[in-house]
């Protein structure tokens, strides 16, 4: 695939869309816009806070939202209500333009639950699944442990990795619907078979740099220090 | 499509050096403060008490380099990908002309020009620097709308690996360049790395030595002079490397300005030879 088919977007929330909002500012969420340049498709991963302003930008980029894909059911990935907040996501983004939403199957009840879309605008998938994006594949890789049907993308060398694997940290096991150990297999086993030079993207903006390369961030984020499932329930088991 | 339906620019691709006279015809050019300090001093804090009217800040560690690692150097080349998004989150696309400047001779600044330049991109680094611009400043922060960019490869034939730097000291047709301070390259003075000295086969040509005392670059003929006295020429290939592949980039765009063409960079530089045991040094 040639470079200049494949459409990457990577979008912080409250600076490049939804600049006014100062709970999308805090929360330094990225969305991503993945596409095929030659057919002017496009996804959406984690659309929320501010989902005119996402469909702008495809417009400006002369590309068109033809699904979005959801990395968890979490209201800052997919809009809902949180802490007090009601966000903007994939149940507005519906009303704009009508689209499905791809989710691992054991997301499903949840993302339903937080956003109030139906089973028909959803398309379950199975881990391992493939969708194509225009001409691009994306492979879909299920990653329980930060929720139970947490998943990431895999399309041309990069790793969208949603609340799964940070460049320092990963998603947090403390929450309902975590679980620790199945985030040790995820991140462990699951992901050790993304190549070194994959270029991780993570949900959120919460180090200085926004990407890195998997090669560094097995080398240098602590989460893959333990060796073994004992140490590492160890250090992140609350 | 909109790119089809751009006027026609008649600008030809800017040499690696220009002077601040160019900018006054040219408002389509993207000017980025790079500037940046060894003592951890925030560039950025510079920026927004003075910066060239309409420029951005571009943090080099942050949008130029990866995350730093005791194997890797302090500056590694950031993934393809992860420069795209940097460039295309500050506002810059492929198309666009970039000048960027620092007060530091071009030391920080030229990583910048050097990237892009290896990459297709047009791009310059502003003689003098802020230093010199002869125009009032404009404080507070200035940004750019974010765009698309499209993620292209870093070339191969630009950049070198220990092992390339290794046989490039050793072998009778490359030029190997060292492009730190004499008291660095000598051993006799190592404030950053845990060896002092530098990689065997090396020549010393200090980035610094690339301008005048005034802060302005030696002129193409004095810089052809400097360079081809340490042994470049058209029939061979030179690799430079610095600290952390930073203040090399100035030699790397000097020696093109010399009309020497394009040399290879070793970007983990001494930060990453000098923690590998196994690497010899030498101080001579």
């Amino acid at each position: 695939m040639s470079t200049d088919r494949f459409y990457f977007r990577q979008l912080r929330s409250g600076r490049d869309f939804a600049a006014d909002n100062e709970l999308a500012e805090q929360m330094a969420n990225f969305v991503y816009l993945i596409g095929d340049r030659e057919t002017g498709d496009a996804v959406a991963v984690d659309p929320a806070y501010g989902v005119a302003d996402l469909l702008d930008v495809l417009a400006n980029d002369e590309m068109r939202l033809s699904g979005v894909l959801a990395t968890h059911y979490h209201p800052d990935h997919v809009g809902g209500s949180m802490m007090g907040h009601s966000i903007e996501g994939i149940r507005e983004l519906l009303e704009l333009q009508g689209v499905k939403i791809h989710v691992q199957a054991t997301e499903a009840q949840l993302i339903k639950k937080v956003t109030d879309v139906s089973d028909t605008d959803l398309i379950i998938h199975s881990p391992g699944d493939r969708i194509m994006v225009g001409e691009i594949p994306i492979d879909l890789i299920h990653t329980p442990g930060h929720t139970p049907g947490s998943q990431c993308f895999l399309v041309e060398g990069t790793l969208v990795a949603g609340d799964t694997l940070f460049l320092e940290g990963c998603g947090r096991t403390d929450l309902p619907g975590s679980d620790p150990s199945a985030m040790f297999h995820s991140l462990h086993h699951t992901l050790s078979k993304v190549p070194d030079d994959t270029v991780l993207f993570p949900g959120h903006r919460y180090s200085f740099h926004s990407s890195a390369t998997m090669g560094m961030t097995r080398e240098l984020n602590y989460v893959f220090k333990p060796s073994s499932e004992q140490q590492w329930l160890t250090m992140f088991s609350q | 499509m909109v790119d089809n339906v751009q006027p026609m620019t008649s600008h030809s691709m800017l040499p690696p050096i220009i002077g601040a006279e160019v900018l006054a015809n040219r408002p389509d050019i993207i000017l980025c403060d790079v500037r940046w300090y060894l003592d951890r001093t925030p560039g950025r804090d510079a920026y927004f008490n003075g910066h060239l009217p309409g420029a951005i800040y571009v943090d080099l560690d942050e949008h130029l380099a990866t995350l730093p690692t005791i194997n890797g150097g302090r500056h590694p080349m950031p993934a393809a990908a992860s420069f795209a998004m940097s460039m295309g989150s500050l506002g810059i696309k492929d198309s666009d002309t970039v000048v960027a400047y620092d007060d530091t001779n071009g030391m920080s600044a030229g990583r910048l020009v050097w990237m892009l330049r290896i990459l297709g991109c047009d791009a310059a680094l502003l003689d003098g620097g802020i230093t010199k611009y002869p125009h009032q400043l404009q404080t507070g922060g200035f940004r750019r709308l974010p765009v698309f960019r499209p993620i292209i490869e870093w070339p191969s034939e630009f950049l070198a690996t220990a092992d390339d730097a290794a046989a490039a000291g050793s072998n009778e047709v490359d030029v190997l360049i060292d492009s730190r301070t004499s008291d660095r390259f000598s051993g006799k003075n190592e404030p950053v790395d845990p060896r002092a000295g530098h990689i065997p086969g090396a020549v010393n040509a200090p980035f610094g030595d690339n301008t005048s005392d005034d802060g302005k670059f030696l002129s193409p003929a004095e810089l052809y002079s400097r360079f081809t006295e340490i042994g470049i020429s058209d029939q061979n290939s030179a690799l430079v490397y610095c600290g952390s592949g930073v203040s090399a980039c100035n030699n790397l765009l000097a020696i093109e300005y010399a009309g020497l063409g394009k040399a290879r960079l070793y970007a983990g530089s001494w930060s990453q030879w000098s923690r590998d045991e196994q690497r010899p040094i030498a101080t001579k």
